[in-house]
């Protein structure tokens, strides 16, 4: 069975690049601008979220707060991606109990082999 | 007998008249009615008159200064009731006419019936003292005055950290009267906190040099307002030998902000540069290693990039307009052109954007060619919409408004989003200045577009101005002139 990938980015072109990477590796993957609510997180239940850590409006901290705090959400890995600098971000991952971080732009092999390495 | 006893006399006169020609004051002697009847070396030395020059004559028409004469008189007074004179300063006059100044001390000569028949008067030359006296007092008037108009916070403590002084700008920080602060400690002054902060820093520096730190705290109890602080601290020492400590007070609190904004700015910039640089990264690298069959798609991919590219393009001109208009270097280039076509392209490049929830209307028209620099303020409509998608995320709609007469063309951007607080509203068009009405909330962004907009329409003796209310959403208002050559 595909492992499920959950994308939230306000960044549309990452958010589909994100999706064309990781359909070809064989995942599963549901991309969002953003979501207001944690059942979109627990209907879909993904194996990882990846998240941008400044979106507009709702930010990545309170989504990452809001699946932390759920008890359906909490155990699931999420990944932080940001193009803030990697010191801010390393803080910002400790702070919110997120599982790994990877700052902006990436390579596709690093990103590939870290989801790989969270969904195992 | 009779012999020897003159010869007595006459060695001990010889021996006081050699003391009295060798001390440095003035000695000299006059009968009541001022006639000078002795005069030692010391006083030719002083007032400059040969003993030859001035024996016999009135020294009032000698030595004496026309404004002091009264001063003379009311003493000549006093000497014809056998009063005690105190000593006394005056000031005299030389031969040469060089005002100087003299401390006198007068005793009576008297008769062997003790009459008093004369005075005996000396007087020191104090000009040197006197002058150093005037120097070090207006020096004191000047270091007072610079005190009490200086635009920082002095106070002076004594050893048991009680104010000895303070200047009025400290009372204007931590809005006490001089009085409230005269003998009481930087306890009973200051907030606790702030006081134990100084002491603090005070406690842990070595006393006898002079040395500064920065606190952030509340000074004022009234106003609790907190700032920073710049303080700096230096020994000083008081009459009678007293030691205490010189406190210089600063806020730093604009220029703390300033850094904060720079570095949030430098923080943003960098995002700002990287977002766009990772899609290119991204789908330069899906292009690069990944098998994508269908022309479509691979086209699809390119255009994104080249978007990101042209995105990345504006974020690099924004910083170097920034850097342009901070130098004085942006130049205008007029056109005529219509402004509602304008405004009806920038629009419509907006709604066709894929991931905008709001849809821009345009309510009215100007019906306006105007003489303007069309990218500059393709560029100010551009920023004004951006701001207001930005910051209004879930909305359905933001309306462009559109108006003119004779000399003017009207345009506001109107979003219903998260609005601005009246404080914000305050300083949203300084540069760097980015506003976070609530820590969970950040938008990304460089915070030099309302400052550039700004700018632009300044350069073109417009006027740029806002209203909102927070939770409400924001109305940003430009009026522009039509410009010289309208139609």
């Amino acid at each position: 069975m595909k492992k499920r990938i959950m994308a939230i980015d306000d960044e549309q072109d990452i958010l589909d690049a994100l999706e064309v990477i990781l359909k070809a590796s064989g995942y599963s993957v549901k991309t969002y601008n953003n979501i207001s609510s944690i059942d979109e997180v627990s209907n879909y239940n993904p194996d990882l979220v990846i998240l941008d850590v400044l979106l507009v409006g709702n930010s990545g901290k309170v989504i990452c707060t809001m699946i932390r705090s759920n008890p359906k959400t909490e155990k699931i890995p999420i990944l932080l991606l940001s193009a803030h600098p990697s010191s801010q971000l390393k803080n910002i991952t400790k702070k919110y109990n997120a599982t790994a971080f990877l700052p902006k732009p990436f390579d596709l092999d690093v990103l590939l082999a870290v989801v790989r390495k969270l969904t195992s | 007998m009779r012999k020897n006893k003159k010869n007595k006399t006459s060695v001990n006169l010889q021996l006081f008249n050699s003391i009295i020609n060798s001390v440095d004051d003035a000695v000299y002697s006059t009968d009541l009615e001022g006639r000078v009847f002795s005069w030692n070396k010391g006083a030719e030395r002083i007032f400059k008159y040969k003993k030859s020059e001035i024996l016999g004559t009135v020294f009032v028409d000698k030595i004496v200064p026309e404004d002091k004469k009264e001063e003379v008189l009311h003493i000549k007074s006093l000497v014809k009731a056998g009063k005690r004179v105190a000593p006394y300063e005056t000031a005299r006059i030389t031969k040469n006419k060089k005002r100087i100044y003299v401390s006198v001390t007068l005793s009576y000569i008297k008769n062997k019936y003790k009459k008093n028949i004369g005075l005996l008067v000396i007087a020191r030359d104090i000009t040197e003292r006197r002058t150093i006296e005037k120097e070090r007092n207006n020096l004191l008037k000047e270091l007072n005055q610079l005190i009490s108009v200086a635009p920082v916070g002095i106070g002076f403590l004594d050893e048991n950290l009680r104010f000895m002084r303070v200047n009025k700008k400290l009372t204007e920080m931590d809005g006490i009267s001089i009085e409230g602060h005269l003998q009481k400690s930087l306890w009973e002054v200051f907030p606790r906190d702030f006081a134990t902060k100084i002491v603090e820093n005070i406690e842990s520096h070595y006393q006898k040099d002079t040395y500064g730190f920065e606190i952030n705290g509340i000074i004022n109890k009234k106003s609790r307002q907190g700032a920073y602080w710049s303080i700096m601290c230096y020994p000083v020492e008081f009459s009678q030998g007293k030691t205490g400590i010189g406190m210089i007070l600063q806020d730093i609190t604009e220029q703390k902000l300033l850094e904060k904004r720079k570095d949030d700015f430098l923080s943003m910039a960098s995002h700002e540069l990287k977002t766009p640089v990772a899609t290119i990264k991204a789908f330069t690298q899906i292009l690069m290693y990944q098998k994508i069959d269908r022309i479509k798609k691979r086209r699809d991919y390119l255009n994104r990039i080249s978007n990101q590219v042209e995105k990345l393009t504006k974020t690099v001109n924004d910083l170097l307009d920034i850097s342009r208009i901070r130098s004085g270097k942006l130049s205008i280039l007029k056109e005529k052109f219509s402004f509602d076509s304008l405004v009806e392209d920038i629009v419509a490049n907006y709604n066709d954007v894929k991931g905008i929830s709001q849809k821009i209307n345009i309510v009215g028209h100007t019906d306006k060619s105007v003489f303007a620099d069309r990218d500059m303020l393709q560029h100010v409509v551009n920023n004004l919409l951006n701001n207001a998608i930005r910051y209004s995320p879930g909305a359905k709609a933001i309306e462009l408004f559109l108006d003119s007469d004779s000399y003017y063309i009207y345009f506001s951007v109107k979003d219903y989003g998260v609005g601005i607080s009246h404080e914000n509203q305050k300083r949203i068009f300084e540069s760097f200045y980015r506003v976070i009405e609530n820590d969970a909330i950040d938008y990304p962004g460089l915070g030099i577009g309302l400052y550039i907009s700004q700018e632009i329409v300044k350069m073109h003796q417009g006027i740029i101005s806002l209203k909102s209310e927070l939770g409400k959403g924001s109305t940003f208002y430009v009026k522009l002139p039509i410009g010289n050559i309208a139609l």
